[in-house]
């Protein structure tokens, strides 16, 4: 239960730390995106913060835990960087075991969004997963006990998935949060493409899972 | 935009349902279908006793790992016969351990028309995968008892679990053949000299199965197939014999009469 509080308050903390920020116009425009100030008829540049995340998202399922929550980086057009960690314990999915997993996850603009109407937008994305899972045996080198190579590591696993999101602009002035996005994303794992790979048995509709989250984007 | 989240609140609890909602490899969430499967085939077994079966014969297969096409070969092949009693499966169900390699077994070892009895391996050890058996299969520590022998499964793994030995007291005492059975044989995944046990496990093994008079152990994991007696210029003549795993394509017949076993490798 604490782990769950962490996640929450990390989440809290997460969706309000830019929009506290706009209320200061000077700290608003140091953070935004045009990064000079005019002061005293001086143009002053400067760099901006990268700390700062670009984008925070909730996700349900997908691999990684009932429940996840992250933040991340939008790196040019394309590309976008998010660290998750999710949880799944006998109140949240049901697993009698808890589970704690953290993901880097790399998602790739596919194409222009088409546009839907004037706020609304739908952008195909595909990616990578990488997932560390902390749980009973999980490990990446094998305890001192086992000979070399005796299993293969069962700690990551790279997870690809196809998807999409449907991102809605706010052109509301004053405020960073200048979209919001909902993303589904159809994803495996590299241990169940191997078996389906391998085994006639294994259909592809046997290894698929489906993520559903909500980023929110400042920019 | 109401719209739109209706239609996809609508989706996510219509899909919610279904499998393609997947939490964690790793997930310990066993369906109310898959629970107990070993319980539900001794059940089944119970139901096929009679007294006058004896001789009988049963089927060993052994490191199903995610050979799904081979098991479900294989399974095709027993279905076609219907010689023999039940069927064991000595350990290494899986290959990781992960929910949905427990779940690919249990789905096809439900189209066996024979019950099916299965042994925990070292590979179904790895992650959560002891949970996971504990709740599909029950505990792996079990004895029953089928026309006058007893059959006692043994959880011998103790990598996977951070132990330092097996439960040999449980061994011990299950061993113990309490009510004049004809045989007493014991299933376990690992056989005695493999290196996960230390030289003391080795030797206590081979003691408790001399000391209660056992003369046939089986086991799985070295994949090839053997009949041998390792300690007898030590203690014993306790005879172990390891079976090959499915990817070979065999499988292999117990016949058990009343004062001998004898085992056959059938090909396909």
């Amino acid at each position: 239960m604490r782990l769950f509080k962490i996640i929450i308050c990390l989440c809290i903390c997460l969706l309000i730390n830019k929009q506290s920020y706009s209320q200061n116009k000077v700290i608003a425009s140091y953070l935004s995106k045009s990064d000079t100030l005019l002061i005293n008829s001086e143009k002053i540049v400067i760099p901006r913060r990268v700390i700062i995340p670009d984008h925070n998202r909730l996700q349900f399922a997908g691999a990684i835990g009932c429940i996840s929550a992250g933040f991340g980086y939008n790196i040019g057009k394309r590309y976008e960087i998010t660290f998750m960690l999710g949880l799944e314990n006998d109140f949240f999915g049901g697993s009698k075991e808890s589970i704690v997993t953290t993901s880097i996850k790399n998602t790739f603009n596919l194409f222009h969004p088409f546009k839907i109407n004037n706020n609304l937008s739908f952008i195909p994305t595909a990616g990578i997963s990488i997932n560390w899972g902390f749980t009973n045996n999980t490990f990446n080198s094998l305890p001192s006990h086992y000979p070399d190579s005796y299993y293969f590591q069962n700690k990551i696993h790279a997870a690809p998935f196809i998807g999409g999101k449907i991102r809605y602009d706010l052109n509301i002035k004053n405020c960073y949060k200048r979209a919001i996005e909902l993303y589904f994303e159809l994803g495996s794992l590299d241990a169940y493409i191997i078996e389906c790979v391998r085994n006639d048995y294994v259909g592809i509709n046997d290894i698929m899972n489906l993520a559903i989250g909500i980023s929110i984007y400042f920019e | 935009m109401k719209k739109l989240f209706t239609f996809i609140l609508i989706i996510l609890l219509h899909i919610s349902c279904s499998d393609i909602i997947e939490y964690s490899p790793y997930q310990v969430k066993v369906n109310q279908s898959q629970i107990y499967l070993n319980q539900e085939n001794l059940i089944r077994i119970q139901n096929l006793e009679s007294t006058d079966l004896n001789p009988f014969k049963i089927v060993l297969i052994s490191d199903t790992h995610t050979e799904y096409d081979d098991l479900n070969h294989i399974i095709i092949e027993l279905n076609k016969r219907d010689d023999y009693d039940f069927i064991i499966n000595i350990g290494d169900i899986t290959e990781s351990g992960l929910y949905k390699e427990y779940k690919w077994y249990s789905d096809i070892i439900k189209t066996l028309n024979k019950p099916i009895i299965t042994v925990i391996g070292n590979h179904d050890c790895r992650s959560n995968g002891k949970y996971i058996y504990d709740e599909m299969f029950g505990n792996p520590n079990f004895t029953f008892e089928y026309n006058n022998c007893k059959f006692i499964i043994f959880n011998d793994i103790i990598w996977g679990e951070d132990l330092e030995n097996p439960d040999f007291e449980w061994f011990n005492t299950s061993l113990h053949n309490d009510k004049q059975f004809n045989h007493v044989i014991p299933f376990s995944h690992i056989p005695p000299w493999d290196g996960q046990f230390s030289y003391a496990n080795e030797m206590t093994f081979n003691y408790i199965l001399d000391n209660n008079n056992i003369t046939y152990s089986f086991h799985g994991h070295d994949h090839h197939f053997s009949v041998r007696q390792p300690y007898k210029d030590i203690l014993g003549n306790v005879v172990y014999t390891t079976i090959e795993n499915i990817k070979k394509r065999t499988y292999f017949l117990l016949t058990i009469e009343k004062d001998n076993i004898k085992i056959e490798k059938v090909n396909i």
